[in-house]
Order: structure tokens, then C-alpha cells, then sequence
């Protein structure tokens, strides 16, 4: 990605002052540590009495940047499981020049001190391919005491990043300290409640910003909830770098030149072969979106992306060995778009999911992931991921912010990209459905429902099979099937399946259809001479949020999707049903006086036919944890007719 | 609760679809393989050959094993990118010479060679470990596509003559030609066997060249072994070959390696015959301390044993021959964490403080198919415990690993097996671990309900023991009670998930020698059903969901975790107002190994529905199975079964 890329241009910019570190010889009596107030209390049994950050850039002898990085921690255990779950610390040493000091210790509740021995510390290299690790067990840890650690890391420079700084676990007497020489500039803002960093600037060159919180409380996810971007956290970016010039750096204009150079200009041997898979095609008059398409599904059936390959090999190479990095995918993409003449602009942004780009922050944090935006098409595609296609922006992009770029000219040598920040715009519901088509009939004798059933995806809902079905063996197929045509505790048999538009080619173009066929062996019920049908589970179980705890977190809703269902329902000879009204159902949420989600249901009646319909659907991406019980009423309802049921009274 | 392990050769399954693997295809050509699309239409990759060729001798003064393995895969459907990540597993036991992978893309008649340039060494943490030393090579294949095979190859070298290696007949892939030679000298006798379901797919044979013996186990065409709900570790069913020396002979002087469980024995105890050998004044001030006012041994032993499980926690670290020795029970105390070796060592030095007499013991979880009187090796265990002798031939088991079994209640994770327990230089004993009775492992749950207007509510008692409640405790300890109401409504579901808890009080979490019970106070809306004439209500509020719908072509095993006695009591009082109608019939199912039986009982204004059911079993397949799945259908539809109430007005 382009975190990593351009890291050695901050680096060579440094120039000649050599400095003392103020952190390097850190210790557990640096900064007097302050006790507890008594009022806060664990969860879990675990409360974080202390918890520090430093980060200190310095340049090193070599005119090079550097950091020292301090964590020190304190831990109090108050249960078992508290413990177990916090007495074995892993501290990951990738990019780490040097480690300057690891501690830790156990303060039981006596006062006796156990100090952690050196030779407990164990190396663990490349441990999940994730770079190398130190880790240990905290000794002679028990029940209501303290886990205390520091460390002190000498690593390679960062110019920006992210720091999380809540959790479960609630945390007092936070500090985060970031120093550097005041020839240097860094923006850093906080979120979601973080308090802001205050600046201050010493005689002797040293800039300081910091900022101290006495209590961050515990955060929990809940469902329907982007529970990483609720936290607490803060962004950094150095802005200047007035050693060499005081123009910007990180900016998205300075992006803009890295990634034109980056994923816009190519070696001859590279154009040469992207010319070559580009005449391969014989496009001649096809329409601009059959090319587009046409080149995506080369590039994603064709291309490889390994999780472990560490270096983006040249687009030759990669065409020839058919394998690359998701940055070499979207430069082969980039290339073979601009190869075929089709237009189209560069998009970086972020997950939702992990946090909401911030369109007031200019720098690089938020700039993680590719899409391309075809303006004359009004579609979005996903470079890199071969799960989508051209049309499917996958909703964790959707409404959030992206720097939207294309190539802009000076003059034959000077080219880069322009670029602009806008919303990647919510898609809309009605393109990701799902329609269940249902004929039912009751077997008296053997007391169980036969259902021929029907069902119709589009758009991701679709997308979210089409990119794995035919990858998947016969059992991956059927526990699938089991899991989506589940009627009733898991009782339920699957006679016949066709399925129909399965290719990941067809993302985006073709519905998912299924038809199945199905008996379910625990909906009839014997009651008396009466027979009940457990009508409402035969949609498959739905989302539920009955309990009731205080909302913290805004809902997320993530793929919005309409919801269309018809059961029709053979009413058996020598009975009639006496309990249809009890399917009307209507729960609607309005947002500004329109219909924002809802769930509704009806019947009609026709001889021995009884129809029933149900519509449900999610408009908004999301809602203020304000809105949450409307929201929940919409939810619950759904799973409110999973409880509908049927009953046939025997005729007299 | 790990035990060092040197177990299976390399290489473990990464994935469903990618089993270990490798072949002999240079010299085939894409024609060869045209068959196999027709033959396996529905899977994606299979696994066309793999090899293991084993070589023993002695070089020196002791024997080296060398191993030459190589695997194959054919992709047989378009885009299978994702057959590009592969990773390799080994332990370091094995010394790795060389491993090497490549793609052979069809080029017309022939297959052209891309090899993999790049392969980066990893540390892998197996689950729940704390550190593992064992390690793996990742790599991507070139050019995956359809009809292109997937090639890897490994030699590497054991040093150690106890290390045991095995070779699968079967993967989650269907795979065609498999096979495993072990080429002998005569001076080094090997021991094998065959374990697992469908042996008679894998053939025999042996040859003589010159002074070396060569043995040949070969199988093809094995089906995909995927592991199913409910049923045991897959090790149970895979075909598979176990071999180790036996002995070897230098100059005729022969030396014993694993021939027997003597030999097992006198190995595994030279990993603790030095461990505690001085009396330690710190364990000994300790245990004093906290069994001083107790009369009876029975008594400190409970203590003692509860003290290890509170106090020492589980920490499973696998390195060297951290393996197989455990801790000084100094280091231990010290620590105030250990694994299953340590927390035996330092039980068994508590115990021996006090003047009893202490064991330890070594034993294989129930996911290993091994027991030591029919193979003895070093892949029959991968735990230890500590054992108290409360009579010369009365051995009570205390797995300090346990944090919520009382002193009596020997884990179901190794229930059924054998342990070998330690009684001195040249005396051990082979014990076997008794099941425990149903009757031990109880989930009693009684609930009592009532109508209000159309909602269902009521208060209900639920008792564990045993098993059950080590299960129950291990998700109460520590929660906040905040989060009771919803953990009560997910360990004790009912047929409705809108099952809205009100209250709850429950028994002290830290009395593990008492029945954990609970006590609560529901509601659940909507479950009556109504209609215009009638109301009708199910009485089944529980619906035992475990072995849900056991398929009639299953071959799989079915497993139970623990056996078990539950009965589920419900009691409706019937409104004013109504009637009861027709009441369900009483049924039964009786087998020793399962049985069900259900009783409605009509006093006055209540009805009483009584449901109890015994799982007794470890293990059945057949036509147990098949009893067991017919036993499911009668109470499944048992359960479906409601009581119409008779509005007076209507009668």
C-alpha cells in the first residue's frame, strides 16, 4: 500500500544535526506514577491503572530519522480469568532497530514486588509472517495485583499513523507524550472523545505535544456497529520538514506525485507487455463497459494475489509469473485501463469499518485501500479484490470519503495526478436484494412441510456467493445451503438444488438464483386434532436484538438490502386456518417523514391457497445511537414473524 | 495441557481444501491427467500423488532417519487463485535440507516449470500456546489455472531414534496415489501399525535388496475425509501408518528405542527421574500452611489440588525439551505459572511434602485414537497429570489443568483412556480411565409457568454437576452481572429465542465441590399460539439441541463430549378460564448407551411434562448410530407436540 512506499523520502530529507534522546533511558521511576481514585472500577476484572505512550523523533548520527518508542503499562487483576487473559505479553519488534529495555514486573496485593527474570523474555521470529516478536508470562501473578511492563523500542521512522487508545478494559491516568525537534511540524487530532494534544516548544529546540486523559471508559461492541471506529484514538502526521524546505509534506498533492510516479508510469518492458495482453482482447467495437469488464476478469482470474509475496514485481513480471501484491494489481489495472484508452479516476480511502476518512486531515492515514471511479459510468470497481466487480462498491467504502484522482499534465516530464476529496456515494438498497419465493404444502402423515423455494440475490448480497461458490467442494456447498435454507433447528433436509449465474464474472451483471427443495421436519406440531405450522421459520432465522441493554454505539447496517418474501401456502383438505390475521404485521422507521427501514407483512386467502407477502428493507447505511430503538423495533419485527405460526383446526 | 509432542511428520492440514502432501509427474503429460475433470467434476483441487520415502541407517552411533517427501496437486477448475498461498509445517525435531516447490503449467502436450523463487520462514503458535517452536515455510505457487499441477518437495533428517513418523492414506481432498517405503538396514528393527477406519484401502509389502529391507505401504484412489459435526477427531478415521524403531544393534550390542511400553516407559522416565529430587522447604512451608488444621489426607489432597488449579496458571509452552521435562515445582511456585507438566510437578511435590504418595502420569486426550497396550509411543499422549495413591492400587487423577472440576471429577478430555502412571525406575502401571457415569454429569432444569393475558411466564431452577457444571462455571466466573441475564438465556435456551430473562441469582461460582444452580425469572412473549377459538401451548420449552439431524448416509462417528443425565420438568398451570384438551401420549426410547422417556402427568389445574434423557456414550457408529439417529426422529417429534387450552366460553 502506500503506507509503506515513500517512508525513505522522509528519511533521506534529514539533514546533519545529530541528537541526544530524552526517552531512550526511560525507567519505572521516569514520571511519578499517580494511585487510582477508589470510584473506578474493573470490567472483567481488569482495569488499566496506568497506561503510557511515547514517541520521540530524533535524527541519528547517520542524518537520518529515528524514533524512540516508550509503552508502560499497568494492569490490575482482580478475577482468574483477568489474569490468564493479560499475563502473557507479546511486543512485536518489527522495524525495531534496537530494543533498548523490556520490563516487567507483578505487584501482588501484599506489596511484594516479582520482577520478571531477562532470560524469561523469548524471541519469536516472524511469528504468522507478521515480523519478529518478544514475548513473555508475567511471574508470580495472582489474583488481585498488578501487571506492570514498560518497554523501550528504538525503531525505524513512522511519519504517520494511527493510535487506538480505548477498549474493553477501562483505563485511567493515560498519557501520550509526542516529542521532536522543532524544526519538525506534526498535525495529530483525536476522535471520538480523545482529548486534544496541547504544543509546547523548549529553548533548546524540542517541540513537545501531549496530552493526558484521568479516565477512558470501557467500550463494548454491540451487533450492527463499526465498533473499531467508535474508539477512541488519535492521527499523527509530520507536516514539515523545515531541515530542508518549509513546503508541505504528507499532503495529498505530495500523494498525488508519488502514486503517478508509482502506479502510472511504466518501464518500456512493462508497456510492452501490457500492449500485448490489451491486443489479446480484440476489443473492436465493444462497448466501454464490456472492456472494462473484460479486462477486470483477466486481470482477476488470471493474476494472482498471494498473501505472502513481499515485494510488487514489475508489471512483466507479474503478467508472466501471473502473480502480484494488491498494489501491483492495481497498477496492472491502472496500466491495462489506460493501455485500452478508457478513462477513469484513482480513488484512495479507508474502511469504515476501522475508522471514517476525515476530509479536514490531510495526510496520508486515511489513504489504505484502491477503488477506480468510471465518471462516464457512475460505477465504482475494486482493483484488487476478486470478490467484486465493476458496479459492486463494497459497503465498507460506501459513504465515507475518498481522494478522488486522475492524470493531470504540465508538460511532457512534469506529470502528476489532480485530485479531489468526495464521498463514494451509498448504493442504492434496492440494488442488493434478496427475494425468497416459497410454495409450501403440510404432509399430514408424516407431519412435515415440503417447500419448493425460489431465491433471487442481486447486486453484493449476490456478490457475497458468485465469489466462492464454484471455488467450493460439494460439502462447503451443502453446509452453505443448510445455513441459508435452515427451517427450524437445524432440522431440515435438502432434496434437490440448481443453482444458476454462480461465476464471479457475473458479479455485479447476473442475479444469484437458487431453487431448492426442501422438508423441514420440525414446523408441524400436533395439537390435539389440531395442527400448527410454524409458518414464520420457513423465511430461514432472523437477526434479533431483544435484549435490552443502553445503546453506546451508532448502528451500522452495512449492506443495505430490501428484503422480498411470498410463502405460498397449500391449506390441507379438512382444515381451515383460524389464526391468518395474526400475520398482519406493519413496523416502519421514518427518517425526515420517509420510510427509512421497515418491516411489513400481509395475506390473502383464496380457496385453500393463502398467500402470505413480506417486505423489509434497510435504506440508510446508518443511524445515531438515538435512533436505536426505532431501529431495533424494525429488527425485532423480522424475527418476531420467525414466531408467526399457522393454525388448521380440523374441520367439524 | 499440551505435552511436547514430536507426533506426525511435517505438514498439517492449512485448510479444507489443502491437505499435506506430493509424486512422479515429470514425465506425464497433460493427456495423462485429461480423465480426473470427468472423475471429480465437484471438487476444485485434488491431491494426485503423494510420497514419503523414509531411509534408516547408522552412520555413527546412533540411527538417522532421512525423509524424502513430495506432493502433488492438479487444479481442476478455472480462477482457483486462491490455490497460490501454501504453506509447509515442520517441528524441530526435523532438520530441513531442502525444500523446494513449482508449478508445471500445461503447454500443449507438454508442462512447462515454474519454480517458486521465494519462500519465508514463519514461527506458528498452534492454538492456545503460549510459545511454539514449531515453524513453517510460506510460498505462493506460480500461474495457478486450471490443469496445472502443484508441486512440493522436502528432505530433511530426524536425529532423534525415539522420533515417531506417520503417513496419511486420506486428506480433505480426495487423492489418488499414495505411499510410504521405509527402506531398513538389518540392523535396525522398525515397529508399525495401522490405525484409523477403511485400513483395507492401504496394501503391504516387503522386499529384500541386498542387506536392506524394504517396506512399501501403498493406497489409492482414498476419499476425502471431512471432519463432520459431533464425531470424533479425524485421526480416528483417516487410514494412517505409524512406524518407529524398534531397536537398533551396533557391533551386536542392542539398544532398546521404542519397541514396547517398557521401552516407552524407561525413556519417558528419564525425563522426570531428576525433576524435585531434594525436598523443597518453600513447597513444604506452603503446603503446611495450607492444609494445617486438616485430619484427613483425602482432605489436603483437596485443598492442595485446588490451591494448583487457583493458583498456577496455565501458560503451554512448547520448546525443545520443555516438551517432555517438567518444571522444578520451585520454579513453578515461583512462577505462579506452568503447563500440564509443571502443574504436575509441583502437585506432586506438594502431595510429597505431606508424607502421601504421589505420582506422575501421562496420558492422551480423547482426540488422540492411540493407547499405550496396543502401540506404545510417543504419540499415544500429549498431556500430563498428577496422581495420588489414597490406597496401594486406588490412583485418584488430579489434572491441575482444570480450573472448575472438583477433586472426584476426572475430565471427560480423558475419560476412556489410558494413563501410564510412574511408580519408580522400572515399575509403572497402565490404568484405565473409568467413563463417568450420567449420572455425574447432570443438567436438571425445572421450570414452572403461567399465562398472562397472551405471554408465557415463569421461574425456573437449574442444577449442574459435573461436567456440565465445570462447563457452566467456566462462562459465569468473572462476568459481569450485567451480562447474566443473556448468558443465562444462551446456556440454558429455549424453544423461542425471544427468551427475555428478568432475573437472576445463582450459587457461589468458587464452591466447585457443591452443584452450581441457577435461579431465574422469564418471559417469553409470543410463544403461545392463539387462535380464534382456542389457545395452544408447547410444553417443550427445551429442545435438547445437541445432534441435531443426523444424516441417514452419515459413516462418520458420533461423538459425545461427555455423557449425560438430563431432565427438563416443566409445569403449566392452566388459567381460569380454559380447559386443557387432548394431552400428548407418554413415550419412551430405551438403549444402555441412550435413552429418552417423556411423561405428561395432568393434578388438578396443572399439567406436568417431565422429559428425561441419558447420553451414555463415547463413541457409537453403525448400527448404534443408526438406533441413536432413530431415537433423535422420536423425540424430535415428540417434541412437537402442543396442548390446545379450551377457551369455557367456546366449550
Amino acid at each position: 500500500m502506500i503506507r509503506n512506499i515513500f517512508i525513505i523520502l522522509a528519511m533521506m530529507s534529514a539533514t546533519l544535526y545529530g541528537q541526544v534522546t530524552e526517552f531512550g533511558s526511560y525507567n519505572w521511576n521516569t514520571f511519578p506514577v499517580r494511585p487510582v481514585p477508589d470510584s473506578l472500577k474493573s470490567i472483567n476484572g481488569v482495569l488499566i491503572t496506568f497506561d503510557r505512550h511515547i514517541t520521540e523523533v530524533y535524527v541519528n548520527s547517520e542524518d537520518l530519522f529515528e524514533e524512540i518508542q516508550v509503552l508502560h503499562r499497568k494492569i490490575r487483576v482482580e478475577t482468574h480469568d483477568a489474569v490468564s487473559a493479560n499475563n502473557k505479553i507479546y511486543i512485536p519488534v518489527e522495524n525495531v532497530i534496537e530494543i533498548i529495555a523490556i520490563k516487567a514486573r507483578f505487584i501482588a496485593p501484599d506489596g511484594k514486588i516479582t520482577e520478571l527474570p531477562k532470560e524469561s523474555i523469548r524471541e519469536l521470529k516472524n511469528l504468522d509472517n507478521e515480523g519478529d516478536y518478544r514475548t513473555f508470562a508475567i511471574e508470580g501473578a495472582e489474583t488481585g495485583g498488578e501487571i506492570e511492563y514498560f518497554y523501550t523500542l528504538r525503531r525505524k521512522f513512522n511519519a504517520y499513523g494511527t493510535v487506538y487508545m480505548q477498549g474493553i478494559e477501562p483505563r485511567a491516568n493515560v498519557e501520550v507524550i509526542f516529542a521532536f525537534p522543532s524544526k519538525l511540524e506534526y498535525m495529530i487530532r483525536s476522535y471520538n472523545g480523545f482529548p486534544d494534544f496541547a504544543t509546547t516548544t523548549d529553548t533548546i529546540g524540542r517541540t513537545t505535544m501531549k496530552v493526558r486523559s484521568a479516565f477512558i471508559p470501557s467500550l463494548a461492541d454491540e451487533k450492527y456497529a463499526y465498533y473499531k471506529a467508535c474508539l477512541m484514538r488519535f492521527e499523527y502526521t509530520m507536516t514539515h520538514n523545515n531541515y530542508i524546505s518549509s513546503l508541505r509534506v504528507y499532503s495529498w498533492s505530495k500523494v498525488c506525485n508519488n502514486l503517478y510516479t508509482n502506479l502510472y508510469e511504466l518501464t518500456k518492458n512493462e508497456r510492452e507487455a501490457v500492449k500485448k495482453v490489451i491486443k489479446n482482447f480484440h476489443f473492436a467495437n465493444s462497448k466501454t463497459e464490456t472492456q472494462i469488464r473484460q479486462i477486470e476478469e483477466w486481470v482477476k482470474s488470471e493474476i494472482v494475489i498471494p498473501e505472502k509475496l513481499d515485494r510488487t514485481p514489475s508489471l512483466d513480471d507479474a503478467i508472466a509469473l501471473k502473480q502480484t501484491t494488491k498494489t501491483g494489481a492495481t497498477k496492472l489495472m491502472i496500466a491495462l485501463l489506460n493501455e485500452a484508452g478508457i478513462s477513469f479516476e484513482l480513488v484512495t480511502t479507508c474502511n469504515q469499518e476501522n475508522r471514517s476518512f476525515d476530509p479536514g486531515f490531510d495526510g496520508w492515514n486515511f489513504l489504505d485501500d484502491y477503488l477506480i471511479f468510471f465518471p462516464g459510468l457512475q460505477k465504482f470497481m475494486a482493483p484488487d479484490n476478486p470478490s467484486f466487480r465493476l458496479g459492486i462498491t463494497p459497503f465498507n467504502y460506501q459513504g465515507g470519503y475518498g481522494l478522488f484522482m486522475h492524470p493531470l499534465s504540465y508538460n511532457e516530464k512534469l506529470k502528476t495526478l489532480a485530485y479531489e476529496v468526495k464521498k463514494i456515494p451509498v448504493v442504492y438498497y434496492e440494488n442488493n436484494t434478496d427475494s425468497l419465493l416459497i410454495q409450501l404444502a403440510v404432509n399430514t402423515d408424516q407431519m412435515t412441510l415440503n417447500a419448493t423455494i425460489h431465491n433471487v440475490f442481486t447486486g453484493e448480497t449476490a456478490a457475497s456467493f458468485q465469489s466462492f461458490w464454484r471455488f467450493t467442494n460439494e460439502e462447503g456447498r451443502k453446509n452453505v445451503m443448510q445455513n441459508v435454507f435452515d427451517m427450524g433447528d437445524q432440522n431440515t433436509t435438502i432434496s434437490e438444488w440448481y443453482v444458476k449465474n454462480d461465476a464471479p464474472s457475473q458479479i455485479g451483471l447476473d442475479p444469484f438464483i437458487w431453487d431448492v427443495k426442501i422438508t423441514a421436519h420440525s414446523l408441524v406440531e400436533m395439537a390435539g386434532k389440531d395442527i400448527i405450522v410454524r409458518i414464520g421459520e420457513t423465511i430461514g432465522e432472523q437477526s434479533e436484538l431483544y435484549q435490552t441493554e443502553e445503546r453506546k454505539l451508532p448502528v451500522e447496517i452495512s449492506i443495505i438490502t430490501n428484503y422480498y418474501r411470498k410463502i405460498d401456502f397449500t391449506i390441507p383438505d379438512g382444515f381451515t386456518v383460524t389464526n391468518a390475521d395474526d400475520l398482519k404485521m406493519n413496523v416502519e422507521m421514518l427518517n425526515n417523514g420517509k420510510i427509512s427501514c421497515c418491516f411489513n407483512s400481509s395475506y390473502e386467502m383464496a380457496g385453500n391457497k393463502l398467500t402470505v407477502l413480506c417486505r423489509e428493507y434497510y435504506s440508510e447505511l446508518n443511524y445515531p445511537k438515538e435512533r436505536f430503538e426505532d431501529f431495533r423495533k424494525v429488527v425485532n419485527a423480522a424475527a418476531d414473524f420467525n414466531k408467526k405460526t399457522l393454525v388448521l383446526s380440523k374441520n367439524q | 495441557m499440551k505435552l511436547r509432542k514430536i507426533s506426525t511428520i511435517l505438514i498439517a492440514v492449512t485448510a479444507a481444501w489443502y491437505p499435506p502432501v506430493l509424486m512422479k509427474c515429470i514425465a506425464q503429460t497433460p493427456e495423462d491427467f485429461n480423465g480426473l475433470y470427468e472423475k471429480y467434476p465437484k471438487n476444485t483441487v485434488i491431491c494426485t500423488s503423494r510420497s514419503l520415502d523414509v531411509t534408516l541407517s547408522i552412520p555413527k552411533d546412533k540411527p538417522e532417519i532421512r525423509l524424502n517427501e513430495s506432493k502433488e496437486l492438479m487444479v481442476l477448475a478455472d480462477n482457483a487463485t486462491f490455490l497460490a498461498d501454501s504453506k509447509e509445517y515442520f517441528s524441530n525435531h526435523y532438520d530441513l535440507d531442502k525444500i523446494e516447490a513449482f508449478s508445471l503449467i500445461p503447454d500443449g502436450d507438454k508442462y512447462k516449470k515454474i519454480k517458486v523463487e521465494k519462500f519465508t520462514r514463519t514461527t506458528e503458535l498452534s492454538d492456545g500456546l503460549f510459545f511454539d517452536d514449531q515453524y513453517a515455510y510460506s510460498f505462493a505457487f506460480p500461474s495457478v489455472k486450471k490443469g496445472a499441477l502443484l508441486v512440493t518437495r522436502a528432505e530433511f533428517m530426524i536425529r532423534d531414534p525415539f522420533v515417531t513418523f506417520s503417513m496419511d492414506f486420506g486428506y480433505a481432498i480426495p487423492s489418488q496415489n499414495l505411499r510410504i517405503t521405509v527402506t531398513c538396514p538389518e540392523n535396525i528393527d522398525i515397529r508399525y501399525r495401522l490405525f484409523g477406519r477403511d485400513t483395507s484401502i492401504v496394501s503391504f509389502s516387503k522386499i529384500r535388496k541386498g542387506e536392506k529391507t524394504i517396506y512399501q505401504w501403498e493406497a489409492s484412489n482414498s476419499k476425502s475425509y471431512i471432519q463432520d459435526k459431533d464425531a470424533p477427531d479425524l485421526q480416528y478415521v483417516i487410514p494412517h501408518l505409524v512406524v518407529q524403531i524398534a531397536d537398533y544393534s551396533i557391533n551386536g550390542k542392542v539398544s532398546k528405542v521404542l519397541g514396547s511400553v517398557d521401552d516407552l516407559y524407561a525413556w519417558y522416565y528419564s525425563k522426570i527421574s531428576g525433576i524435585n529430587a531434594n525436598p523443597s522447604p518453600a513447597i513444604s512451608q506452603l503446603t503446611d500452611s495450607i492444609t494445617r488444621n486438616m485430619s484427613t489426607d483425602r482432605e489436603k489432597v483437596r485443598t492442595i489440588f485446588k490451591w494448583v488449579q487457583k493458583n498456577i496458571k496455565y501458560v503451554a509452552i512448547e520448546d525443545g525439551e520443555n516438551g517432555y521435562v517438567p518444571g522444578e515445582a520451585t520454579l513453578v511456585l515461583q512462577r505462579r505459572y506452568g503447563d500440564c507438566k509443571d502443574k504436575s510437578s509441583i502437585t506432586v511435590a506438594m502431595l510429597r511434602s505431606q508424607g502421601m504418595k504421589a505420582s506422575f502420569a501421562w496420558v492422551g486426550t480423547r482426540d488422540l485414537p492411540y493407547k499405550y497396550r496396543d502401540f506404545a509411543s510417543a504419540i499415544t499422549d500429549n498431556h500430563m497429570i498428577a496422581v495420588w495413591w489414597s490406597e496401594p492400587d486406588n490412583p485418584v487423577l488430579l489434572d491441575g489443568t482444570t480450573h472448575y472440576h472438583k477433586m472426584e471429577n476426572i475430565p471427560a478430555f480423558i475419560q476412556g483412556k489410558e494413563c501410564l502412571i510412574e511408580k519408580g525406575k522400572n515399575d509403572y502401571s497402565i490404568y484405565s480411565i473409568p467413563v463417568a457415569p450420567p449420572a455425574e454429569n447432570l443438567w436438571y432444569d425445572s421450570v414452572s409457568i403461567e399465562l398472562r393475558n397472551d405471554t408465557i411466564s415463569g421461574k425456573g431452577h437449574v442444577i449442574f454437576t459435573g461436567e456440565q457444571e465445570a462447563t457452566t462455571l467456566s462462562v459465569f466466573d468473572g462476568l459481569e452481572p450485567v451480562k447474566l441475564p443473556l448468558v443465562v438465556s444462551q446456556q440454558i435456551p429455549k424453544a423461542s429465542n425471544k427468551f427475555i430473562i428478568k432475573s437472576v441469582q445463582h450459587s457461589d461460582l468458587d464452591d466447585i465441590d457443591q452443584p452450581f444452580v441457577i435461579d431465574y425469572d422469564f418471559m417469553l412473549p409470543d410463544y403461545l399460539t392463539q387462535s380464534r377459538d382456542n389457545d395452544y401451548i408447547n410444553l417443550n420449552l427445551d429442545r435438547f439441541p445437541q445432534y441435531p439431524n443426523i444424516r441417514e448416509d452419515r459413516w462418520m462417528p458420533v461423538e459425545a463430549k461427555t455423557t449425560m443425565d438430563r431432565t427438563f420438568v416443566c409445569t403449566l398451570i392452566v388459567p381460569e378460564g380454559y380447559e386443557a384438551g387432548m394431552i400428548p401420549e407418554n413415550s419412551f426410547f430405551e438403549n444402555p448407551k441412550f435413552s429418552f422417556r417423556q411423561e405428561y402427568v395432568k393434578h388438578d389445574r396443572q399439567i406436568i411434562l417431565k422429559t428425561h434423557i441419558i447420553i451414555n456414550f463415547q463413541l457409537i457408529e453403525g448400527d448404534e448410530m443408526e438406533q441413536f439417529r432413530i431415537m433423535l426422529s422420536e423425540l424430535n417429534h415428540n417434541l412437537l407436540k402442543s396442548i390446545p387450552l379450551i377457551k369455557k366460553s367456546t366449550l
